[in-house]
């Protein structure tokens, strides 16, 4: 080491300046990894703290701090503040056979602690594992509708990652560059580890749609042209669920679960055969998408304007006259989402006796075709 | 009728976590659509048909009476709709919905389609079958037609071809159409008619989303999970005819035989059924006595008991008192009472409260409120405690000559006599003949904000969080939404938008048929055949499916027995004194004018006395300084929002004090005078009504009634009028009406014999308290939770009466506190948090054999959990076992020697002494905070005296000031006993130091100020000290968090907004 760093001093100041960080870290050097935390926690902002070799001096530092930092459960400490024991030096003076007898092997380890021995090894901390996906938009743009689109992409493509199967993420960043130059940035450390992409997407747009303390505004400010999603605190790998006795697995999870298994082999996409929208009931073929999609369709409204007189099916011009409108149905739904589905359906009998469905979009008055 | 079309299926807000509007509302859209009629078919319930019917005929809507019922066939089941077109149909519908009740789980009533033969019972009703959902249009739309036919086949057998109705429908919905036309087709094969109907959840399409919300509460999961569940749109409103016309244009008959099966019904109205149809059961009577001659007999045997020697007052006055019942033949309504309280003492002695060999036999367990007061014959049949003649208490007042009903009796029982009378009822008359009143629990702001919150999907946490910061009501959440930091910014995200919208709407929504807290019904002829009855959350009860308003509309008589805390206090205090000194207390025959009670009382020494404890009347009563029962009575009712609300208790005691006033119109004095012109007693309105208006007692009552009513605005505006024409014919002027009339509010008064029964009890309490106060104290602890103050503040009070409280011991207490000494007492094992009267009741069978002699004894021989161990020490219990020396070494002790029952581990009693810690002993603070941590007290000391040392000597203490001069700006400290906001006004406070309550008013504007500082346990207030009269409060202008240096101390009970 001395070879390496020229002297205790010379290591401290390379440790310190290796924080690449505007923080002001504490340096703590001591015997054992636990009495090395406590001198840090001694240390001044900037600053180095040693702990003498010798138990005895050790012990004597380390006897006025706070059991609160002691790595035991909030209920242990909090018996420990019963007993009157608040410092590790009041803990330090029992014996170690009665703290073994009150709360076990972790009584003695605290004992131990608490006179400066920790017998556990340094472990190196696993590096910060992350996933990453990038995304070019068409052209540069500030609408929000295109970021979320933009993300949603990103989204899709990310949680078909190998990295991410059957593991949550404690992290998501969202980075971009602006087109006259600069960048955007916004990132949500997460409570709960999240699974699914919707989940995620969902976040996401509730936390770019909340203001800032100050009041300014999370959306970009300036038109985006690139787009970085990352997502990191990666949880470990989570194998064989049990399910319960009575099978009352949620359906989300299921399809996390199933999600992670495929990893980027499969595409998954729920459906819902009750729905009343269509095309969320059936999907087919190798790359599973959605059947009976809604198709835009030139509509000619008549005297009233909510129903159709004339259609034009395929948008060439030529309009086929609508003879009998054989009946007529509303859906209304989701409205408690971003975006609610409000349409009313026609099965319209054309003039050579032909019949189709379609429906007016209530939100937008457009037209499309969709068999129901 | 002139409509082409009624609509014979909605649905009120009584269909619960369904229904969209009140049944007001929806018949306000009615009147101003024109329509003729309007049918009401709420699920699985009659809930709001009486109410439906009266105000609908108030509105000169004809109501048509009915419900959905869920049908069983087999493993099927879907529901009917039923329309009662008589009266014998309407009993029936009543039957068939008690059935349901008694066969379904209790919220989801179901029928097996065999008993619905069975209970169906002929004619007067009207089925309506077919409806999206049904048994008949599952089979229609699964293409099973024979099955289809079958179910229209039975319906037909049952009711007659002429009573079954196939519904159509036309909601915009997709299959409505196919639908409608085998409907059709089904009906012209079956030869039977079809009905249109728009089943309507809402009165309004902005209603739509509270329906969607409402469905998913009911199903306990958010909206996406719901979504098969909820309608396909929003047509489901109520709809004028015209709008019908187009969706129908194929079933114009249909329309048509709505009208036509409104026209049926129109020979039932609930309104006018229920006139006159409850009778009061028959009280059995030995044979030669009618009930009269017996209920006489009975009284004069008693009254030769009771009175040792039958004087000529007592001989008069029961002869008055007969004449009168014999008058309005209430001698049977009497004897019931009297069976109710024979029943009650039944359940006394099952109880083993009853001492046979008491002197006091004739003391019933329970006791009356109301006339039963003043009455002679109230007293001598057990329904009062109190001798009438004694305190000359007139009967004028509360029996007159011209009564309209019978009179308003409440009986007050024990807490555990309660609860088993209730079930002895019920076995007594069964259950078809006797029930309790129905309640509709409300949403709340909480309520309102968990339950949006979960059914939109939002964050658990920041939806609890926010239900725990709301304050205002609900429907000014958006607004307040608006100014909570944390929450401003969600205004317009998706989820909380519709939370901030939505909240107004479910606001006050009904939740389900709760029970009232006594009310109960009892009938000659079955109640089930007048109202539905189902059987209440808990076991043995069983419910009616209206609330009070309808069980008075209906003319029912309520018994209300109702438990009363102090009344099992009194009870136990009683027992007490005989036990320790063996003197035995007759309550009914103590001196009432007693000066030393009534100085106690007007110095505001009422700590623990029945309501006139509160830190409200404690501000009253030492300015009212009450002299006589009386006096009493007024200070009882005046602490009420009827009164507050119109500033009524400021001005009557500025009245009192001997201001000038004068009546706004001389026709007020008869009912004002004896309360200095406000109105005190909710019998006053009936009198103003009376006496300025000229309407009749009945008239006047229903003038009263109406005010407490929900959605009253209307029924307020048209009594309005009434009053109004009627003061003008005796002469007073329009705009002293108006005064006179704006003196009648919403909120809830005492009655006169409500009050004047409370105050003998108060004064009773106040006697024993004055007397006997170690037995008052100890029952006083013993009851808890009851009563308005903590246990430390009892503790306070029990000090400041030179009475000692010690801690509870582990080989002297019992389970409750008992007298230690001859002013002392000690606490129970079950004041130790932690500790039920399971687990004391173990422990003392361990102790049965011998005392534990030491900790380890405790441990091995009481077998209690750990927790509950430690939780003893820290409360002093086991101070006195020989070798305890230390808690902190006793709690090791416990942790190395207990072991889990079911550890597996030998129960060896192995010396411990090489596993012991050196422990320091607690210090002062430590003891002292744990023991507010296990006993909600300290026995010995007070936490202001841990904070005291660091305050300045500007901060005084409460003995500190009596001599402050009103105006004066002070600085006091305290731990915060009680938080009041009395109808959303200023905040009251009570502090408490170690000498004892320090009243605090926060006015609005300083409560948004220093919110998060009085909301702390221990808080230093600076403010103006201002001096009404007797009484003292210090106006808050700041205020700070008070916090222990090093510890934190934490309140055991909430001391919000009771």
């Amino acid at each position: 080491m001395a070879r390496l760093y020229g002297g205790p001093n010379n290591l401290h100041q390379t440790l310190l300046a290796a924080c690449n960080s505007h923080w002001r870290p504490r340096l703590g050097v001591a015997a054992g990894k636990f009495p090395a935390r406590c001198a840090a926690l001694q240390a001044e902002a900037g600053g180095v703290q040693c702990l003498p070799g010798d138990r005895k001096t050790m012990r004597r530092q380390l006897a006025p701090l706070a059991v609160g930092q002691l790595p035991v459960s909030l209920e242990m400490a909090d018996r420990l503040r019963i007993f009157g024991i608040h410092t590790f030096g009041e803990l330090a003076r029992q014996s170690a056979g009665a703290l073994e007898a009150q709360f076990g092997p972790v009584g003695r380890r605290a004992w131990e602690l608490a006179r400066g021995v920790d017998r556990e090894p340094v472990v190196p901390a696993p590096l910060p594992v992350s996933v990453q996906e990038q995304l070019d938009l068409l052209f540069p743009s500030d609408s929000v509708t295109m970021l979320e689109s933009g993300l949603q992409a990103l989204s899709q493509r990310i949680w078909q990652r190998r990295e991410l199967h059957n593991r949550g993420v404690r992290r998501v960043t969202v980075r971009g560059s602006l087109a006259e130059g600069g960048t955007w940035h916004f990132e949500r450390t997460l409570n709960t580890a999240v699974s699914d992409g919707d989940e995620m997407l969902r976040i996401l747009r509730s936390g770019l749609a909340a203001r800032s303390p100050d009041g300014a505004s999370r959306y970009p400010v300036g038109e985006l042209e690139h787009l970085t999603l990352t997502l990191s605190g990666l949880s470990r790998r989570t194998v064989g669920r049990q399910h319960t006795l009575w099978g009352d697995t949620d359906k989300a999870q299921s399809q996390t679960r199933l999600a992670g298994r495929l990893a980027g082999a499969g595409r998954l996409i729920p459906l819902d055969p009750e729905s009343r929208l269509p095309e969320r009931r059936w999907a087919l073929g190798e790359k599973l998408n959605p059947l009976n999609m809604p198709r835009p369709l030139a509509v000619e409204s008549g005297r009233r304007p909510s129903l159709p007189h004339r259609v034009d099916l395929v948008g060439n011009g030529r309009w086929q006259r609508v003879a009998r409108i054989l009946d007529l149905w509303e859906v209304e739904t989701e409205w408690w989402r971003r975006e609610q589905v409000r349409r009313r359906y026609c099965r319209l009998e054309l003039d050579p006796g032909k019949r189709i469905t379609v429906f007016r979009d209530l939100e937008s008055g457009d037209w499309f075709q969709q068999d129901y | 009728m002139s409509q082409d079309y009624v609509e014979l299926r909605a649905h009120s807000w009584y269909s619960f976590h369904a229904g969209a509007s009140s049944v007001s509302e929806l018949l306000t859209k009615a009147a101003e659509l024109e329509q003729p009629a309007l049918g009401l078919t709420d699920t699985g319930n009659l809930c709001g048909a009486l109410e439906f019917a009266r105000l609908a005929n108030s509105l000169g809507i004809q109501p048509v009476t009915g419900v959905d019922l869920v049908v069983q066939e087999g493993k099927r089941s879907g529901p009917v709709t039923l329309l009662a077109e008589s009266g014998h149909g309407y009993a029936a519908l009543c039957r068939l919905l008690s059935q349901a009740h008694r066969n379904g789980q209790r919220r989801t009533p179901r029928l097996p389609a065999g008993q619905l033969a069975k209970l169906v019972d002929g004619n007067g009703l009207i089925q309506l079958t077919g409806a999206p959902g049904s048994l008949l249009a599952d089979r229609i739309k699964a293409g099973h037609w024979r099955e289809a036919r079958q179910i229209v086949e039975q319906a037909i057998a049952w009711l007659g071809r002429g009573s079954v109705f196939l519904e159509l429908q036309q909601h915009l919905v997709h299959g409505d159409r196919e639908r409608n036309r085998r409907l059709r087709e089904l009906a012209d094969h079956c030869g039977v008619a079809c009905v249109a109907t728009n089943e309507v959840w809402y009165h309004d399409r902005s209603r739509a989303r509270l329906h969607d919300v409402l469905v998913a509460i009911g199903l306990n999961s958010s909206l996406s999970e719901a979504r098969a569940h909820l309608k396909a749109n929003s047509q489901y409103w109520l709809k004028h005819g015209a709008e019908l016309a187009l969706p129908f244009q194929a079933h114009p008959e249909a329309m048509a035989n709505s009208v036509r099966i409104a026209e049926r019904c129109a020979g039932f109205n609930l309104e006018h059924y229920m006139t006159d149809r409850y009778r009061f059961p028959d009280a059995p009577t030995p044979q030669g006595h009618d009930a009269q001659s017996w209920l006489e007999a009975m009284c004069r045997a008693a009254a030769r008991y009771r009175y040792g020697r039958v004087t000529r007052r007592v001989r008069d006055r029961l002869d008055e008192e007969f004449r009168r019942i014999r008058q309005h033949r209430l001698a049977g309504f009497f004897l019931i009472y009297h069976r109710v309280i024979e029943l009650a003492r039944e359940v006394m002695q099952a109880l083993g409260h009853a001492d046979q060999e008491a002197s006091t036999p004739w003391l019933a367990p329970g006791r009356g409120r109301g006339s039963s007061v003043v009455m002679v014959v109230g007293y001598l049949i057990g329904l009062s405690h109190v001798d009438p003649l004694a305190y000359d208490l007139p009967l004028e007042r509360f029996m007159p000559e011209d009564m309209a009903g019978p009179p308003d009796i409440d009986l007050d029982f024990p807490r555990d006599i309660r609860e088993k009378l209730i079930l002895r009822l019920i076995e007594e008359w069964g259950w078809e003949h006797a029930a309790l009143t129905g309640m509709f629990a409300t949403y709340k702001t909480r309520g309102v904000i968990r339950d949006l919150g979960r059914t939109l999907g939002l964050p658990s946490e920041e939806i609890g969080r926010l239900a725990k910061v709301a304050e205002s009501r609900v429907r000014g959440l958006a607004d307040e939404l608006a100014t909570l930091p944390g929450y401003r910014d969600k205004l317009e995200q998706p989820g909380w938008r519709e939370l901030a919208a939505l909240s107004g709407q479910l606001g006050g929504f009904p939740k389900g048929v709760a029970q009232h807290p006594g009310g109960m019904v009892i009938s000659s002829i079955p109640l089930t055949d007048m109202v539905p009855v189902q059987p209440s959350a808990i076991e043995g009860r069983v419910v009616c499916q209206w609330d009070k308003d309808s069980v008075d509309d209906a003319g029912f008589v309520k018994i209300d027995l109702l438990s009363l805390g102090a009344l099992s206090q009194m009870q136990e205090t009683v027992a007490l004194v005989r036990e320790r000194t063996g003197t035995d207390l007759d309550l009914s025959r103590i001196d009432i004018a007693d000066p030393a009670v009534y100085g106690d009382l007007g110095a505001g020494k009422t700590v623990g006395v029945f309501q006139v404890e509160s830190a409200a009347q404690m501000q009253t009563i030492t300015r009212l300084r009450p002299e006589n029962i009386y006096d009493l009575a007024m200070e009882v009712a005046a602490v009420r929002p009827g009164v507050g609300a119109n500033d009524g208790v400021a001005e009557f005691l500025r009245r009192r004090g001997g201001a000038a006033w004068a009546y706004d119109h001389p026709l007020e004095k008869e009912a004002l005078e004896r309360t200095l012109g406000i109105i005190l007693f909710q019998d006053q309105v009936v009198h103003l009504g009376m006496d300025v208006a000229g309407l009749t007692a009945r008239e006047a009552d229903l003038l009263r009634r109406a005010f407490a009513r929900r959605n009253n605005e209307d029924l307020i505006a048209r009594y309005w009028d009434v009053f109004r024409a009627g003061a003008a014919a005796r002469g007073v002027p329009e705009e002293t009406a108006a005064r006179i009339f704006a003196k009648f509010n919403p909120h809830y008064m005492f009655p006169e014999g409500h009050a004047l029964a409370f105050a003998f009890t108060a004064y009773q309490m106040a006697w024993l308290r004055c007397y006997w106060p170690l037995e008052f104290f100890i029952a006083l602890f013993n009851q808890q939770p009851m009563g308005f103050w903590d246990p430390e503040t009892l503790k306070v009070e029990a000090r400041h009466m030179g009475l000692a409280v010690h801690h509870p011991d582990v080989n002297r207490s019992g389970p409750k506190t008992v007298p230690d000494g001859p002013r002392a007492m000690r606490l129970g094992l079950t004041q130790v948090k932690g500790l039920d009267a399971r687990l004391a009741t173990t422990l003392l069978a361990a102790r049965a054999d011998a005392p534990f002699a030491n900790l380890a004894d405790l441990v091995s021989r009481s077998r209690l959990p750990q927790a509950a161990l430690e939780n003893l020490v820290r409360a002093g219990a086991v101070d006195n076992l020989p070798g305890v020396t230390n808690r902190r070494q006793a709690l090791w002790e416990i942790g190395v020697r207990h072991r889990p029952e079911r550890s597996g581990h030998p129960e060896l009693d192995l010396p411990v002494d090489g596993v012991m810690a050196d422990l320091a002993p607690e210090n002062a603070a430590d003891r002292m905070l744990s023991e507010y941590a296990t006993l909600g007290l300290s026995p010995a000391g007070h936490v202001m005296e841990l904070a005291r040392p660091q305050l300045t000597d500007d901060v005084l203490r409460s003995n500190q000031l009596d001599g402050i001069a009103h105006g004066t700006i002070v600085r006091v400290a305290g731990r915060v006993v009680r938080r009041q906001r009395p109808l959303a006004k200023a905040v009251f406070m009570t502090l408490e130091d170690e000498w004892g309550l320090i009243p605090v008013a926060v006015w609005p504007d300083v409560w948004q100020a220093y919110k998060q500082e009085l909301k702390q346990p221990l808080v230093v207030i600076q403010g103006e000290v201002s001096r009404i009269d007797n009484t003292m409060n210090i106006a808050t202008h700041r205020a700070w968090g008070l916090k222990l240096p090093g510890r934190r101390f934490e309140n055991v009970t909430r001391p919000d907004w009771r």
